[in-house]
């Protein structure tokens, strides 16, 4: 749409249009000059085809109207007029100015704004200078000019008005209206014959919808009433005598003006002195079609319409022209070039400004509100604007008259990006994948290994056991260091030397321990050294007593009548041990029951010389636990003094107690380990009827050698393996 | 099936300890409700004899016999009463409301017995360890590996390559615990070359030890193993073969 200058013109009197003075003082064209700051594109003069426009009295000299000047937007800017030609105006013009009276006078009382006291005097101007033109002169012509002037000016005034639902004029009207207020500071010629219009009566006097005929004054239907006097009279007639057609008139375009839901003063005039039917008002026009009509606009001009037959032609004419205006200025909103089309329309029609190039270009080029291309404007559709052209569309965040479009969420992936999504998904796919194990291979071949190996020891184990075959020898060499030194140590003994002699190891390990400790019990007993047995693990008695009983019974008294002294159980540890260290009688209170009567052991033999714990002559400990041994060690050695200290142990805790007797100095003074150092003690004493080492060294020598054999072929069969593997490697790699 | 003449009990004894280590020595053939159910009686009569000496070497003669009077030691008032504090007090471990009560027992104990181990792992352990290392190697060591006429200039030789040897041993193994390494900017840390020509070299020596342990344990195993065959195969012989 082209940019249309929407100055509202100053309230001086001196800005009245040039048109308002060529209606005031000067005959009009035939054609109906139009001022010519007129922008084109504005409503083709309806008078072009016309008559001259009948002189319109001279402009008040007060200057433009108010209801001209006023810059509110309920102030209807007043339409460009002519003059009309036409000498005999018809009634239905007089009932037309009537209805603009009346129209007028609402729209006043609906702003409310401006001076009223200037729009009622205005008014009643009009109407003296109504009526008295219509006194003294040809009612027709002058109705003519002032019907023309009346039907624009009400068009003008349907464009500014605020606080009515009405359509917007187009865009030709208010350009029109604009031209029409930037010029003639007097006014419009055909305003000064409303001067003598009858003034409009008050809203309260305003009769029933109903009830609405011609000559009543006009109903205020919309909440602005007019606080004039409506003209009950015109000329010799009273309005109210006036009949007012109620045939409905023909399609607004014919009718040639277009209802904006209030009558102008000048229909109202008209319509009080009964020119005006009441079918030309009521009249639907074609432009508003959708619009929902105030019902009691449309009831108000019931009165005034106007039939079809009624209306002169050119303003048929001028409403074709106006609509050709709208196409063409759809059609400007595309192109820089003033549309010839509408300049025809002016040089045609009226004589109209020739707007400037750059004006066209000033048009916004991209205005989302742009109309449709080859067609007259974006016709809105819904809505309360329905119907209307080039109406700025609202806001889609704000009025949404359509399902709200919904948007996909899926992710849109480019190819590229696909491919590589995939690509990455293949690598952390092949790292969570597990290679596939030969693990049913595998644990076939481990077990038959296991159960050969298996297999294999027990044979080797079983068959000297079932033969009870004594072929291997014992060895026959010298024992070890610690052997010999446990010998001497024993050999030192005598019958009066008590030995402590500590169990500490568990029953699991009893045949084992049985096999190295019972030469050197042996030993012992035969040495005459008297025993006392302790031990800090409760079946430490029970064990003693069953080894005594297996390993020495047989060949000593002195076991089989339990002789030696069992102290027993003692608890707390480490703490047990020290305390045993430092005060063997506090820590180990003992009562033997002896004919009926208990006595403290401590104080029959052997323990009654016994006071320390460096009293006893020996301690010997027997354990499987080099933990145990440790504890003895740290704890009870560094109180034995001279007491020598020394162990039999199972040949597990054996490389953890030897550093102990190889310290200097000694910590352990000899020790005997496992069955090899029984068979040694066995073989060092030459005792036959010990006999426990020997009994088990067959299956000891032929388990031992299997064991190592397996052992052996299994390095050996791991060696070849890594060498073939290790041989396929360096020749795959000197193929690659 | 012949009877031996021996006690009832002890033949009882004798025919339950053969049935329960043929059913222990079924563990060969994987895990069974047999093996289980032996489990389950050992552990049962471990603890129930173990509670019986409990009572008949504690707590019968040191609290019962003292409270008594029957006691022949003489236990003086305080003693008896501080002993009967104490335990009173330990017990009330077996509550978790009452659990408290008995951490300055716990306290008690605990304190004493780390005080022991550690006074004794330094006193009976680590110096007599250390000072003793030089001198693993003896003489009579060597006379045993090379022969008794061995002269002293050799033998004193010997004693110093053995006696390195063992000294290389220990640092070496005590260097391949050694975790300290400088850091780089950039680059994994890395332990200085030396500590790490020690490490590898401690390594063989671990490695030696491990094998040692191995073997002992193994041999240990493999004679309770022949004994329990040696007892299965004599009951066998007495019951069926007189």
């Amino acid at each position: 749409m082209p940019d249309i200058d929407m100055d509202v013109p100053s309230e001086s009197e001196d800005e009245d249009s040039d048109w308002l003075k060529e209606l005031s003082g000067d005959d009009p064209s035939p054609d109906g000059e139009l001022p010519a700051e007129e922008s084109s594109g504005q409503v083709s003069d309806p008078q072009s085809s016309q008559d001259a426009p009948a002189e319109l009295p001279a402009p008040d000299d007060s200057g433009v109207p108010d209801w001209m000047i006023d810059g509110d937007a309920t102030e209807a800017p007043q339409a460009e007029t002519q003059s009309d030609e036409e000498n005999d105006p018809p009634d239905w013009l007089n009932s037309i100015r009537e209805a603009e009276n009346q129209s007028q006078a609402e729209e006043e009382l609906s702003a409310a704004q401006g001076p009223e006291e200037s729009d009622g005097d205005w008014l009643e101007r009009i109407r003296d200078s109504e009526q008295e033109r219509l006194a003294s002169e040809d009612p027709g012509e002058q109705e003519d000019e002032n019907f023309i002037a009346r039907i624009q000016s009400m068009e003008a005034s349907e464009e500014s008005s605020d606080g009515e639902d009405k359509e917007q004029p187009s865009a030709d009207l208010l350009a029109d209206d604009e031209t029409a207020q930037s010029e003639d500071d007097e006014g419009p010629d055909w305003l000064s014959g409303l001067l003598v219009a009858p003034p409009t009566p008050p809203p309260e006097d305003v009769p029933e919808e109903e009830d609405l005929v011609w000559e009543d004054p006009v109903p205020a239907s919309d909440d602005s009433g007019s606080t004039e006097e409506i003209p009950t009279q015109n000329g010799d007639q009273d309005l109210a005598d006036i009949p007012i057609e109620s045939e409905s008139p023909a399609t607004p375009e014919e009718a040639g003006f277009v209802d904006t839901g209030s009558l102008p003063s000048w229909l109202a005039d008209m319509k009080r002195t009964g020119s005006l039917d009441d079918a030309v008002l009521s009249s639907e026009p074609a432009s508003f079609a959708g619009e929902d009509e105030p019902a009691a606009q449309a009831d108000g001009l019931a009165d005034l319409e106007l039939t079809p037959g009624d209306l002169p032609d050119w303003i048929t004419e001028k409403s074709t022209d106006d609509e050709v205006d709208e196409e063409i200025l759809a059609e400007e909103e595309t192109s820089d070039e003033p549309p010839a089309e509408i300049e025809e329309t002016e040089t045609k029609d009226i004589a109209s400004a020739d707007m400037p190039k750059w004006l066209y270009g000033m048009r916004p080029i991209e205005s989302p509100y742009a109309p449709v291309e080859g067609g007259a404007g974006v016709e809105e559709t819904v809505g309360p604007l329905a119907g209307l052209l080039d109406v700025l569309p609202a806001e889609p965040e704000i009025v949404q008259f359509g399902k709200p479009p919904v948007y996909s969420m899926n992710l849109e992936v480019s190819n590229s990006q696909q491919q590589n999504a995939e690509l990455f998904e293949q690598i952390i796919s092949a790292d969570s994948q597990s290679l596939k194990s030969k693990t049913k291979a595998l644990a076939l071949t481990q077990g038959a290994l296991r159960w050969a190996i298996a297999g294999l020891i027990f044979v080797s184990l079983l068959v000297p056991v079932l033969s009870e075959s004594t072929s291997m020898p014992l060895p026959t060499a010298i024992p070890p260091e610690e052997i010999l030194i446990f010998q001497s140590l024993i050999k030192d003994l005598d019958q009066e030397d008590t030995v402590l002699v500590a169990f500490e190891y568990q029953p699991g390990m009893s045949g084992e321990m049985h096999a190295a400790a019972s030469a050197v019990f042996d030993h012992l007993l035969l040495q005459g050294a008297q025993l006392v047995l302790v031990s800090t693990q409760p079946t430490g008695p029970a064990l003693a007593d069953i080894f005594l009983d297996q390993t020495q019974a047989a060949q000593h008294r002195y076991v089989a009548e339990k002789s030696y002294r069992d102290l027993g159980y003692f608890s707390g540890g480490n703490t047990a041990l020290l305390n045993l260290a430092l005060n063997p009688r506090l820590a180990l209170p003992m009562t033997v029951t002896v004919e009926e009567t208990d006595l403290n052991a401590w104080d029959m033999p052997p323990l009654q010389s016994i006071n320390l714990i460096s009293d006893f002559s020996m301690l010997i400990v027997i354990t499987d636990d080099p933990e145990t041994a440790r504890n003895w060690i740290e704890q009870v050695q560094p109180s034995l003094g001279d007491t020598p200290l020394t162990m039999v142990l199972s040949a597990q805790a054996e490389p953890l107690v030897r550093p102990y007797f190889q310290s200097d100095p000694k910590k352990i003074n000899g020790y005997v380990s496992g069955l090899l150092g029984g068979a040694y003690y066995e073989s060092s004493i030459g005792r036959d009827h010990v006999r426990t080492a020997r009994l088990y060294w067959n299956s000891y020598s032929t388990g031992l050698g299997v064991t190592v054999f397996i052992i052996f072929m299994g390095s050996l069969a791991e060696t070849v393996s890594y060498l073939l593997s290790r041989r396929k490697r360096s020749s795959s790699k000197a193929q690659l | 099936m012949i009877f031996p003449d021996i006690a009832p009990l002890e033949l009882l004894g004798t025919m339950i300890a053969f049935v329960i280590t043929v059913l222990i020595l079924l563990y060969a053939f994987g895990d069974n409700p047999a093996f289980r159910i032996t489990i389950h009686i050992f552990i049962g009569v471990a603890a129930g004899y173990a509670g019986g000496v409990a009572w008949h070497s504690i707590i019968r003669p040191y609290l019962i016999e003292p409270l008594s009077g029957q006691s022949l030691s003489p236990v003086s008032p305080f003693d008896l009463t501080l002993r009967l504090v104490l335990v009173m007090l330990l017990l009330t471990k077996l509550s978790s409301r009452t659990a408290f009560l008995g951490n300055p027992v716990s306290a008690y104990l605990v304190g004493i017995g780390a005080a022991s181990a550690i006074g004794g792992a330094i006193k009976g352990t680590i110096f007599s360890l250390a000072g003793g290392s030089g001198g693993v190697v003896t003489a009579n060591t060597i006379q045993l590996l090379f022969g008794e006429n061995i002269s002293n200039a050799p033998l004193i030789g010997l004693r110093l390559i053995f006696t390195g040897i063992m000294l290389l041993g220990t640092i070496s193994t005590l260097m391949f615990f050694h975790f300290s390494a400088k850091s780089i900017p950039n680059q994994t840390p890395v332990r200085h070359r030396l500590v790490t020509i020690l490490a590898w070299i401690g390594e063989g020596f671990i490695a030696i030890t491990f094998g040692v342990l191995f073997a002992g344990v193994y041999i240990a195993s493999l004679d309770a193993i022949i004994e329990r065959l040696n007892f299965l195969w004599s009951v066998i012989k007495t019951f069926f073969f007189g």
